[in-house]
């Protein structure tokens, strides 16, 4: 069972939203805001992390920089969630080194389909 | 003494009289020099009256009656000489020679008596009188040289000279020691 | 003291005095000097007669060598009293007679041979000697010498006559020039006068006095039009003096009023700013607060849907999807509004970047195909040949099309909703022409009128019977014309409807020009200390965006970035810069980005340097054929970037093509599609 790691500051939506990805088949760990998330990463070792951008503290971009920079996590892709769906989002996402991206509200079909495509690529590379 | 100083003594004894013979010539003919050249002088400073020459060129004619105490000396004296155009003819002439052509007359001292003669036959005449008798001047003869400390000096008669028609100039008046004596023997000094 | 600057007084008088001197000089002197030159020749003269005559005297003497007659006649010299000395030489030179009186000592010998007769002068004294000859012949030689005393005198005399004369004169010059130099100085030191007088007191009004009629009065009168032009030049410079300090007075007022406004307009300024931020902060809490709540409205009806779904419960399915529509709505409503007010407020902003519009128009045929099917309409897509991508805000253009299709589908009831896109020119500029077609209720002229307005749709019915927010039209309506496109209906009732929507190939945001006039470099970090040129890279892409992204990772790799949205300025920059690797995008506003790529490898200076062309279109044989080092496709794989751009640093060169194995778009084209003018 593939491991997920959401990282949401949100309750209301880390709530759904897990509970619709364990429902999909895939476990879940949740960290609550970027710092959680660094050390989650590290010690769950997730196959997936979906980054909520709109964290406090450290925000989302911050975390993703850490992760791809980290080898230890750097292999584990990431989809980072915004609210915004700006070309320069988009371009900042995929700079920050993130692998995909979507926007909020999050449309669960098109989220999975997503997550589905880079758990498959992850296992063939 | 030796035969030798003899003869050196003779000779110069010779040598001695020649030269005292010719210095007493030579002081002799330089006297005569000195007077021959008194004579052209005269020439030069006596004015004859115009019909006295028959032409301008006409020579002076000195007559030499009497002795004749120049001899050649006058001739070389006078030679080639002019005096206004006028040659010098000078003629020694017997005293009883015509005188008359001469415009000099020079009357040697030997005439003695005859002196007088010569004086009155001249007189009148544009004759120049000239002779070295003394008292020559005061008898009627124009020009005396005479002999003064050596020096030759001369008596000009100015009457005469009036007589003789002959200008005599004053220049020469002046050198010599002027005579007034007309022929009738009035002296006048 | 110098000549030139003496008194014209002094000047004068010198003139007159020098000349007048030199002329009384002159003249006096050669006078003078002629007089006494003939004086002396007139003694010369008289002495030689008297020696003639003493000589005359004495030649009877000479001749009869009577020597006290030759010194009385000498004696005779007594009389004259200037005679030192008389000496007669007998032919041989020997002295024969003498006279000298007083006690000096009688001459010396003559030579008979150097001075037979003659006369010279030596020794103060002057003597003549006479030949003394007696009827033509030679008796001797007379020597008379004088002292040319009456001479000797007379110079004296002369000389003293003459340096009195002189004195006087000069003096009677001096008074006669001092009187008469009036005559010029004295304009000349009136007009003097009266020019330090109008320099002293600037009065242009006096006049010099003028009676000359000569060279000086001339220049009086000179002088006076001069002051007269002077002085009118004066009154006309104090009008306009005058007239200046009016104007600027009205000025200063003027100043003061506009300063006073512009502080006035600052304050309304700042006050108007606050005011915005206001609004933006409100607005973005607004969004944020609005949509959150929402999100878990929606998030959790979906997922109840689910979970139900699994559990079998229909009823309660029912129940959920209405919660989800009515959400939804909500969302949607919340959404137009917040975009409303965003464009009210002035906060809409353009994100332009270039896109390929086939696949857009497919993607919001596939989203919209639920609604079409709804209400049993079917919709056919028609995308020209021609059509390839432009340069717009890709959200907007989407969120219009959406409206447009959605409403199409909302308002037709088992009918056609036809898409068509195609590129047409007009008003000498390309644009892409949207067209939304259906065969639905139509709209009256009246509804018409409203169409586009907020919160009017055509009537409150049709919100309750379609659905819909009323906002939409309008919010597309905005949009299309910020991008300086707009969009036109056309209808009949029962009939159906047409909406077209024309937007520029490339839309240029407002502010700017054209794209091309961003050229201004925009380094993202100053360049690191010590970057050579082979450090520097430049970047030629017009999308200010993907330069921005560019200069910001290649900063990262320790990069000196070029920045330039324009081609000609990129091949001005690679000649001055040198960079050692450029990065070209084809799409570029004033030049084809070919043709700049040409231009950079047929440079002898800049063929070497490596050119990475980038861009959305796939046509890497043409790009390696003209030269291009590699060849990547937008959007980038920075990685590869990366890595291409370490090997030029390192100095190899790498023809090899590199591929972008993602976003292959599916038509291969032989040829350059054109996309811009």
């Amino acid at each position: 069972m593939p491991k997920i790691l959401l990282v949401e500051d949100n309750e209301m939506n880390r709530d759904m939203l897990s509970r619709r990805l364990q429902r999909k088949g895939y476990a879940v760990v949740m960290a609550q805001d970027g710092e959680q998330g660094l050390e989650f990463a590290r010690s769950e070792s997730p196959d997936l992390i979906l980054m909520d951008i709109s964290l406090p503290k450290m925000d989302g971009w911050q975390v993703t920089r850490f992760l791809k920079s980290n080898p230890e996590t750097k292999g584990i892709p990431v989809i980072a969630l915004t609210a915004h769906a700006l070309s320069t989002d988009r371009q900042k996402a995929f700079e920050i080194g993130c692998d995909d991206y979507d926007t909020k509200p999050v449309e669960f079909g098109r989220l999975s389909e997503k997550i589905e495509h880079l758990l498959v690529e992850k296992s063939v590379s | 003494m030796t035969v030798r100083r003899l003869i050196i003594f003779i000779v110069m004894m010779m040598l001695g009289q020649a030269s005292y013979a010719w210095a007493q010539d030579s002081e002799a003919s330089s006297e005569y020099l000195i007077k021959a050249g008194y004579i052209y002088n005269f020439a030069k400073l006596v004015e004859w009256p115009a019909t006295a020459f028959a032409q301008p060129d006409s020579p002076i004619v000195i007559g030499i009656v009497g002795n004749d105490p120049f001899g050649p000396i006058i001739d070389k004296v006078l030679e080639g000489k002019k005096v206004n155009g006028h040659p010098f003819l000078i003629k020694r002439l017997k005293p009883t020679a015509d005188v008359k052509e001469c415009q000099i007359l020079f009357i040697g001292s030997s005439l003695g008596s005859h002196v007088a003669d010569t004086i009155r036959l001249t007189r009148g005449t544009p004759i120049l009188t000239i002779s070295e008798i003394p008292g020559f001047a005061d008898r009627g003869g124009i020009i005396n040289l005479t002999l003064e400390q050596n020096k030759v000096r001369f008596e000009v008669n100015v009457d005469a000279a009036k007589e003789a028609d002959l200008n005599i100039s004053s220049r020469l008046l002046v050198l010599a020691k002027v005579i007034q004596q007309s022929g009738d023997g009035r002296k006048t000094e | 003291m110098k000549l030139q600057n003496l008194s014209i007084k002094r000047k004068l008088m010198l003139i007159t005095m020098l000349t007048s001197s030199v002329a009384l000089l002159l003249s006096s002197a050669s006078f003078l000097i002629y007089d006494l030159i003939s004086f002396r020749h007139l003694l010369t003269q008289d002495l030689e007669t008297q020696a003639q005559i003493i000589g005359y005297n004495s030649a009877a003497a000479m001749a009869f060598k009577d020597e006290p007659v030759a010194t009385a006649t000498l004696a005779a010299l007594k009389a004259k009293e200037d005679i030192v000395a008389a000496v007669l030489y007998t032919p041989d030179g020997k002295i024969f007679a003498q006279y000298v009186p007083g006690d000096k000592a009688a001459p010396a010998v003559v030579p008979p041979k150097l001075y037979r007769t003659g006369y010279r002068f030596e020794g103060g004294y002057f003597d003549v000697l006479h030949d003394v000859t007696l009827n033509g012949e030679h008796v001797g030689t007379l020597l008379l010498r004088s002292d040319m005393r009456e001479w000797s005198r007379r110079a004296k005399r002369y000389a003293l006559i003459f340096f009195i004369f002189v004195f006087a004169s000069g003096l009677f010059a001096l008074l006669l020039s001092s009187k008469l130099q009036r005559m010029i100085s004295r304009p000349i030191l009136q007009l003097e006068d009266t020019i330090r007088i109008v320099s002293a007191n600037k009065n242009y009004e006096i006049r010099a006095e003028n009676t000359y009629g000569d060279e000086i009065g001339r220049l009086m009168d000179g002088f006076n039009n001069m002051l007269a032009e002077i002085q009118q030049r004066d009154t006309a410079l104090l009008n306009a003096n005058d007239q200046l300090h009016a104007r600027t007075e009205e000025l200063e007022r003027e100043v003061a009023q506009r300063q006073q406004a512009q502080e006035e307009l600052l304050k309304a300024k700042h006050a108007a700013e606050e005011a915005s931020r206001a609004k933006s902060a409100f607005l973005a809490n607004m969004s944020h607060e609005l949509r959150t709540p929402l999100n878990a409205i929606i998030g959790y009806s979906e997922m109840l849907e689910e979970e139900t779904r699994e559990s079998g419960n229909t009823e309660a399915i029912q129940d959920l999807q209405k919660i989800q529509t009515a959400g939804k709505h909500l969302l949607s409503l919340i959404n137009d509004v917040l975009d409303l007010s965003k464009i009210e407020a002035g906060k809409m902003t353009l994100h332009l970047e270039i896109f390929d519009v086939p696949p857009m128009i497919r993607q919001i045929v596939t989203t919209l195909e639920p609604a079409a099917t709804k209400n049993s309409n079917v919709i056919n897509v028609r995308v020209a040949e021609g059509v390839d991508s432009m340069r717009a805000d890709i959200t907007k253009v989407r969120q219009i099309l959406v409206n447009l299709v959605s409403n199409a589908c909302k308002f037709t009831d088992s009918g056609t909703i036809s898409v068509n896109v195609e590129p047409i020119t007009a008003e000498g500029q390309d644009w892409i022409r949207f067209e939304v077609c259906d065969t639905g209720i139509g709209i009256t002229p009246k509804q018409r009128k409203q169409l586009f307005q907020e919160f009017a749709q055509a009537d409150t019915s049709i919100s309750r019977k379609y659905g819909g927010t009323g906002l939409g039209l309008a919010i597309s309506h905005r949009f299309a014309q910020m991008m300086n496109g707009h969009i036109d209906v056309e209808s009949e009732p029962g009939k159906g409807s047409t909406f077209t929507v024309l937007l520029p190939v490339e839309v240029k945001s407002e502010g700017q020009e054209s794209p091309s006039s961003e050229t201004t470099l925009e380094p993202a970090k100053p360049p690191r200390p010590g970057a050579s040129n082979q450090d520097t890279i430049l970047v030629i892409d017009d999308d200010a965006t993907c330069r921005d992204l560019m200069s910001r990772s290649l900063n990262k790799l320790g990069l000196n970035v070029i920045l330039t949205g324009s081609g000609e300025e990129g091949i001005e920059l690679a000649r001055r810069m040198r960079p050692f690797a450029i990065t070209l995008d084809v799409l570029l506003p004033d030049r084809d980005g070919w043709s700049v790529l040409h231009e950079l490898k047929t440079d002898p200076e800049l063929s070497s340097i490596p050119v990475i062309m980038l861009t959305i279109i796939d046509n890497e044989s043409l790009a390696l054929s003209m030269g291009a080092s590699n060849y990547l496709v937008k959007p980038l794989d920075r990685e590869r970037l990366a890595v291409l751009i370490e090997k030029y640093r390192a100095g190899r060169s790498s023809k090899s093509p590199n591929r972008n194995s993602s976003n292959r778009t599916a038509e291969k084209r032989e040829e350059l599609a054109p996309t811009k003018a």
